[in-house]
This record gives structure tokens, sequence and C-alpha cells, in this order.
């Protein structure tokens, strides 16, 4: 089996020693970081298959790192908490996913190997704060951003339905229903593109 | 802060003895005791200049009585000598007299070393003091306008040590609150940075359930009361410790929109994974349509009950529970399982489904659905008009 190369961004070594340790053979961990920076120096040395990255570090923190490489790499942030504001932002920046720290070791292998192959990591408390996410937008234009196929796809996360059950509620393919949830992933980028290029012409900022 | 008002009032020192100085120089011709007028001024130079190497070395001095009660004193002489120092009827002309200004920054120091009452009443000393000279000087107080002129000088003084005092009562209960904040922002992060982060490394890597238990339980009531003292939480989040069982401490925070439901939910999963030692998330939007106490009291019910179904007969490990709104302005609940599942049209519906659930629903005028195949777990979604 091929291994994912991994570089892994933390500030606390203990939980870089322990996530390296939870990975296992099939992971190869390239580089570690532990400041935003150091991360973004580390992508551009390595190209790594895969980023783990701490939502919350000196100097930018995981944000900077999606939106600086979100393009040529996959971003899983890791969490402490899902009460924090900024995982939305993450997302947004270009991160394919997150999973709090408290993750079991073999889940977080399980889902760190489906994130480097394309799958967006979508924890049901993600799929709600999209949703919520969403339901601001279509309020606030009027318009709704999300099909209805994909709201549904996006609620049957939330509740904590797999893509495979939700494949099989829907009498659809489970790789249409990771479609589904990377066509919301880009949506989201696209619409929070959208409202900087709105709020800057209405600031006068060029 | 307080420094930087003790710096205002050393520039206002020096302001005033300048001025004091220009009145003495040009009303010199006035003047029928030059010597003591000159020693008067000489005096209030020296406190001005003590006081400015006093901010410079030693602030606090400032706000001891020796160096307060100095200046009130030399201010006091200034004005009394005032009258001395002039011709007779000086009082009452509308030429500047020595003594007008300088004493003030006797009276604000002051207030703003023991507060409001302590300006007040040096103020109204001092003014007492002006009636004491103008007597002194001769002038007779004979008509109302020339009461009216004293009444003003007592009046302005007490106000202004009251103003000054209160002021700065304000300002330095502001800066406690602030530095107080500042202390638990800064405890906050230290936390959230180390100890939450290494309780879920123990959580994740203890091959001991019950050591990985109490780290979880540690790390959400942790993080609960971070979240508590950064003034108010997200509506998301995992358990939040039962009130009741817990030294009786009242749940520390509550979601907006999720408000009473999001923290009844919250203690449902914290119950069921103290119970069972699985994990249940909760994930209530922000956004909730305004809900009574009755219909919040039947969701949080029959969803609580659900939750512990899915311990006590599906053994699940994880339960996810998750709250909308609806597009007709209802809300939605969904409490799902990975637990073992029954096959619903072969199993009679138990006390606690037909009770707990369908009647606390059908009751607050909602409804129930339920899915559940053996081996795929279970989901119990509601809604509530």
């Amino acid at each position: 089996m091929a291994s994912v190369k991994v570089v892994l961004a933390d500030d606390h070594p203990i939980w870089r020693d322990g996530v390296r340790a939870d990975l296992g053979e099939n992971f190869w961990v390239v580089a570690e970081a532990g400041t935003a920076d150091e991360a973004i120096a580390a992508i551009r040395t390595h190209h790594p298959d895969l980023v783990v990255c701490d939502l919350n570090m000196p100097a930018g923190g995981g944000i900077k790192v999606a939106r600086t490489c979100g393009e040529e790499t996959r971003i899983v942030m890791l969490t402490v908490s899902e009460q924090e504001r900024d995982l939305l932002d993450a997302v947004a920046a270009g991160a394919v996913g997150y999973l709090v720290k408290s993750t079991p070791g073999p889940e977080l292998r399980d889902a760190l190997w489906r994130a480097a192959h394309g799958e967006p990591v979508f924890s049901p408390t993600l799929a709600g704060l999209l949703l919520g996410e969403f339901r601001r937008m279509a309020r606030s234009t009027g318009a709704q951003p999300l099909s209805d196929r994909e709201r549904e796809v996006l609620q049957f996360v939330a509740r904590g339905h797999t893509y495979k059950e939700i494949g099989a509620a829907l009498f659809i393919a489970d790789k249409t229903v990771e479609n589904h949830v990377r066509n919301i992933l880009g949506k989201l980028h696209l619409s929070r593109k959208q409202e900087l290029i709105r709020y800057a012409l209405e600031h006068g900022i060029d | 802060m307080e420094r930087s008002v003790l710096q205002g009032l050393a520039a206002f020192r020096w302001g005033a003895w300048l001025w004091m100085a220009a009145v003495l120089v040009v009303s010199r011709h006035d003047l029928e005791r030059p010597e003591l007028a000159v020693v008067l001024a000489l005096a209030a130079l020296a406190v001005t200049v003590v006081d400015t190497v006093l901010l410079r070395t030693d602030p606090a001095a400032l706000l001891r009585p020796g160096p307060v009660l100095a200046e009130l004193v030399v201010g006091a002489a200034l004005i009394l000598c005032d009258g001395w120092a002039y011709g007779p009827n000086h009082a009452f002309t509308t030429s500047q007299s020595l003594g007008s200004v300088w004493p003030l920054a006797g009276i604000i120091g002051g207030a703003v070393a023991f507060g409001p009452l302590f300006g007040a009443v040096s103020g109204v000393a001092l003014g007492l003091v002006r009636v004491a000279s103008t007597i002194v000087n001769g002038a007779a107080i004979d008509t109302g306008g020339k009461v009216l002129s004293l009444t003003n000088t007592v009046v302005f003084y007490a106000l202004a040590g009251a103003a000054t005092g209160y002021v700065a009562g304000l300002l330095r209960r502001a800066e406690r609150q602030i530095s107080a904040a500042r202390a638990r922002e800064e405890v906050a992060r230290t936390l959230h940075d180390g100890v939450l982060q290494t309780l879920t490394v123990v959580e994740r890597r203890a091959t001991d359930p019950v050591l990985a238990r109490l780290a979880r339980e540690q790390e959400r009531e942790l993080r609960e009361y971070l979240f508590g003292l950064a003034g108010g939480a997200g509506a998301t989040g995992e358990g939040l410790p039962d009130g009741g069982d817990r030294g009786g401490r009242a749940p520390a925070t509550v979601g907006p929109g999720g408000g009473d439901l999001g923290a009844a939910l919250r203690a449902a999963a914290a119950r069921y994974e103290d119970a069972f030692g699985g994990r249940a998330d909760v994930m209530v939007a922000e956004d909730l349509p305004p809900l009574g106490t009755d219909a919040v009291a039947a969701l949080a019910g029959a969803a609580g009950e659900a939750v512990m179904n899915a311990g006590k007969h599906g053994r699940a490990r994880r339960v996810t529970v998750y709250v909308e709104p609806t597009d007709d302005g209802g809300v939605f609940c969904s409490v799902k399982d990975d637990g073992g599942g029954f096959d619903p049209v072969a199993t009679p519906p138990g006390q606690g489904l037909a009770r707990s659930i369908r009647g606390r629903m059908h009751e607050a005028g909602g409804r129930v659905d339920l899915t559940s195949r053996p081996g795929a777990g279970t989901e119990v979604c509601l809604w509530l008009p």
C-alpha cells in the first residue's frame, strides 16, 4: 500500500508525537512544524499529500496555512473544541475538513486516510455549522445557495449519517454523496470570496 | 491610568504656578507686602517642584496624606494671605489675585487620593478661607452680589473636589475591571493551550478506559468553564455537566439561540456519557425560532429519552443530536446512534418510546418518526410546529 506523505503542524510537541504514533505505517511524516510559517515552508519543500494542522497556532494558525496552501494540498484541521468560530473560517479558507483532537486513534487514522484520498472529512457538527451559515446567506441575499439535494445531503451528515448510509437512503452512489459534499465546500469558498469582494466594493477598497 | 491623572495634575500645577507668577509681575504695583507675595509664590513653587519629583520617583507618595495636606496648607495660605499682600478692597476688584487657581491643584490632588467626600470638604474649607481672606483684606461684604460671589467660590471649589474624586473613583474601578478581565483571559488562554490539549491527549491515548473517561470528564468541565469565562459559548459542543450532580454548580454557559434547549440536551448527553461511556455530540442551530417552556420541556424530554435509549437498548458508542429550524417556522430534532438497532415492526414499542417520546411530542402538538434496522442503528426524528 502506498504511504501518504504528511506534514504535521501543531505548536505542542506532545500532540505531534501522539498523532505520529497513531498514524501507523501507512503514513509517512515528512516534516513537523510548530508555527503557521514553518508549516507553509514545509509544504512548499515537501509537497505532502496531506497536512494535519492545528487550528490554533502562534502567528496566524491553521487559517493562515489553509489560506496560503489550500489549493496545493489537502489540509485537515485539528481542533480542541468544536465551539470555535474559526472552524468555519478555516474550512472556508480551503481546509477539506476538520477533526476534534479527542477523536480516538483508529478513527483518526481512518479519517485522515480518506482525507488524503480526496474525501472531505465532515463531522456532523461541521455540517450543522455549515447549514446554519448557508441559512444565514439565504436570508441576507434572498437566494438559496444550495440545491435541494445538497441541502438534503448536508442535513443527513449533520444528523450523523455516514456517506454510505446517505447513499442508501437517497438511492445514489457513495461517490455521488461525496461529490455533493465537495460541491457544498466549493460553494462555501465561492460565497466567502464574493462576500469579501462585495465588502471591498461597498467600502471602497481596491 | 492613575499615573496619567497625576501627570495631568502636575502639568496643571505648573500652568497654575506660571499664571500666578505672571499675575504677580503684572499686579506688583497693587501689592502692599510684596515680600509676603514672593514668599508665598516660592512656597507654591517648592510644592510644585517636590510633587513633580515625586511623580518621577515615587508616584504613590502623592496619594499619601503628607504631600496632599502640605499642598492644601500652602494653597490655604495663598488664599488667606491674598488679602494681606494686596491693598485694601482688592478682593472685589476685577484684577486677578495670587491664590485664585493654584490652590485648586490641592483640592484635585486630595480628591484623587481620598475620594469625592474629601475633595468636597477640602473645597468647602478653602472656600471658607477665601471668605476669611476677604475679611482680612478689609473688604466689606455689604451687597448681595458680593455674598453671591463668595458663595460661588465655595461652591465651585467643593464641586471641583467632588467631581474629580468621583471621576477618579470611576476610572480606578474601570481599570480594576479591565485588569481582572485581562488576567482571566490570560488564564483561559494558558489553560486552553496547555491543560486542555494535554487532557485530550490523555483521553485519546489512555489504554485504561477509566482514565480516558476521567480525562474526558475533566476536559468537558474545563471547556465549559473556559467558555463561560470567555463570556458565552457557541451553540455547539458536547455535553454540559449536569448542574445537579456536580456540587450544585449551575450549567456554566448556554449557547446563544440554543437557549434552555441546548443546555438541556447537553445535560442529557453528559448523562449518557457518564452512564454508558460512549460519546454524544450535540449541535443546536443558533437561529432557532423562540420556543415556549412547554415546547422546550417536550423536546428536551423526548430527545433526552432517545439518547438514553441509545445506550440502554442499542448499546451505542456514538450518539448525534441535531436541532435546526424548519422552513415553515418549526423545529426539527434528530437523535441518531450507531447501536444495534431493532425491527420496529416486530418489536412492540416499550414504555420509554410510547410514553416518554411519542406522548410528550403529541401533547406538544408535534410528531415523531422512528427509523431503525437491526445492525444499522436507530434514528429518532422529532418535529414541533
